[in-house]
């Protein structure tokens, strides 16, 4: 079938983006547009480190689909975002947020830093844009090349971050932390955005012609930068012009006040059209109608909705049926690229993953408190929860007998309340937590010892208060993995009922 | 959005991913009680459904390609379709 292979190539070509190096070459000029005056595309001398190594890598950037995501809504960024390999501290991540949006990457290091720190989104995010994200003067993003089965040391850590990130996020979930977070998310993408406007308007030669209400607004609120100051023998960093430069206007955009002034005649007509042009060609090159950053946007914001409403369960559900719900559409119209499958396929999985969890960990409570030595169970077991045996009530262990039991949890707490006639000896075993035991009293329990750590092994002895004969003796071995040991004796005022009213209902 | 033929694998995929992710949406509200165990046969399901469709919905196309090109010469198969362009 000799015809077979040029239709398909060209099925191809028209589906994703053509890699044609004119879009491409003035894509790559207009990101030097506001630094260099110089031709567009190839190194220019006024691009600095980055100018160096952007411009001739960007000539076959054929970019994936997720990547494209990031930047995708009508921004029509001169620039592609990529992971900044000279300044970078892990991924170059930051680095790369930095350079295409115009900011210090300390902007971006410091919350993603925080926000990995607490609650573990920073974590989230970082990995995914690892993953999603193609490294500066690669055509593929790391994801992609871990499903094609070509991923390497970067991507595998690209996921572990992620997953660790998901983990801290769904079990930080309910901690106050996670508005905080996406406050300070809001924040940062909102500074971004207006930077990066500010940057296109300046690059557009804004002082004749205004974009559009917003981005005049954000130039003209613009405070005065302060200069950073100039770093003496170190090379200057990409983002911070050498101070000679800045009276050239390279536009960076730095100091509005005096230089902006001078840098409106000259940047104009060099970057005006430039960055016209690329704005074109960028619109030619991305994938026409792709729904797949709509989609994302969508789905983000309708797991935000349920996850604030009932867990982290119902939004994976919004999520994924926000994806199946593009998805059908774009059966008929809109195109979806390989990114938004690979992402319904993981908010599946970690759908899957959050009921599977949820159910399993049942958090109840069980009580058992049998009336006497004889209904004494030999043994009590629960696996998640709190389980109280209330052994207060087998009051006649007959006489020099024992009874012996044993109680044991999984993860949780455990509570095992002995009479205070008769001599108790309970041994407690925990893997991770703490073991301690308390006379009962209303008034003021009296803590009789315990300890806490890993692998702990405490053996109590109770003997009835006030040096009375103790009627038989009972044995109790509780164990719990992860949690909490409590042994209580029963007090003289009544039952012990542990400060909520569970112990009284349901005798067992 | 720019309308193009009809793509059946997304249409299946959708809608398995939208039936499962309301289905668990009202599940998580409460309203009513999804076992956990269709969910774990639906996801898996669905994606190897979807690529079984997208295999039968390859197969179908090539063989119409290739018709159309015996009958009319190669290349006059455009990427959408025989009228397509």
């Amino acid at each position: 079938m000799p015809g077979r292979r040029p239709a398909r190539d060209h099925e191809r070509m028209s589906d994703e983006r053509p890699a044609s190096p004119a879009a491409d070459g003035s894509s790559g000029g207009a990101a030097e547009g506001p630094t260099a005056e110089g031709p567009p595309g190839g190194g220019s001398p006024g691009g600095g480190p980055y100018g160096d190594e952007h411009g001739p890598g960007s000539g076959e950037q054929d970019g994936p689909g997720p990547g494209e995501q990031q930047h995708g809504g009508g921004a029509g960024g001169p620039d592609r975002l990529y992971r900044g390999r000279r300044p970078k501290v892990v991924a170059g991540v930051c680095s790369g947020l930095g350079r295409y949006f115009d900011l210090d990457p300390v902007v971006f290091r410091v919350p993603v830093a925080l926000l990995a720190v607490v609650g573990g989104l920073g974590l989230v995010f970082y990995g995914f844009a690892w993953l999603l994200i193609p490294a500066e003067g690669e055509s593929e993003n790391e994801g992609r090349r871990l499903l094609t089965g070509r991923g390497e040391g970067g991507s595998l850590a690209a996921v572990l971050v992620a997953l660790l990130g998901c983990a801290l996020f769904l079990t930080a979930f309910g901690i106050r932390t996670t508005p905080f977070a996406l406050l300070l998310g809001c924040v940062v993408v909102g500074a971004a955005f207006w930077s990066r406007r500010r940057r296109e308007a300046q690059a557009a030669g804004v002082f004749g012609a205004p974009v559009d209400a917003a981005t005049a607004q954000a130039v003209a609120d613009a405070p005065p930068e302060a200069h950073a100051p100039p770093a003496p023998g170190a090379p200057s960093s990409w983002w911070r012009e050498p101070p000679t430069k800045e009276g050239a206007a390279t536009g960076s955009w730095h100091g509005t006040g005096d230089a902006a002034g001078s840098a409106a005649p000259e940047g104009a007509p060099a970057s005006g059209p430039a960055s016209g042009a690329a704005d074109g060609g960028g619109g030619h090159g991305r994938r026409r109608g792709s729904i797949g950053g709509l989609l994302t946007a969508l789905a983000c914001a309708a797991f935000l909705v349920g996850a604030g409403l009932h867990g982290p369960s119902l939004g994976f559900a919004c999520a994924l049926a926000v994806f199946g719900i593009g998805m059908t559409v774009s059966a008929f119209a809109g195109r979806v690229g390989f990114g938004t499958y690979a992402m319904a396929f993981g908010t599946a999985v970690l759908l899957v993953c959050s009921v599977v969890l949820s159910d399993a960990v049942q958090v109840r409570d069980h009580v058992w408190a049998p009336q006497s030595a004889a209904r004494v169970r030999p043994e009590y077991r629960a696996t998640t929860g709190k389980l109280t045996l209330d052994l207060s009530r087998v009051s006649s262990v007959p006489q020099h007998g024992t009874v012996r039991t044993r109680a044991g949890i999984g993860t949780g707490r455990l509570v095992v309340v002995v009479p205070r006639n008769v001599r108790a000896v309970v041994e407690g075993r925990i893997d991770a937590g703490d073991v301690r035991a308390e006379r009962w009293s209303r008034d003021a329990p009296v803590t009789l010892g315990g300890s806490a750590g890993l692998s702990q092994r405490e053996r109590f002895t109770l003997k009835p208060p006030g040096g009375a004969r103790p009627e038989g003796t009972l044995r109790v071995d509780a164990s719990a993995r992860l949690g909490e040991i409590q042994v209580v004796q029963a007090g003289e005022d009544g039952p012990y009922d542990g400060g909520d009213a569970a112990s009284q209902e349901a005798a067992r | 959005m720019t309308r193009h033929r009809f793509e059946p694998v997304r249409l299946l995929l959708g809608l398995a991913l939208a039936a499962i992710g309301i289905a668990y949406a009202f599940d998580a509200a409460g309203a009513v009680h999804v076992p956990v165990w269709l969910l774990l046969f639906a996801v898996p399901a669905a994606f190897a459904a979807a690529v079984c469709t997208a295999a039968v919905t390859g197969a179908v196309r090539r063989g119409r390609r290739y018709l159309h090109e015996q009958r009319n010469g190669p290349g006059a198969y455009g990427p959408y379709g025989p009228s397509g362009g």
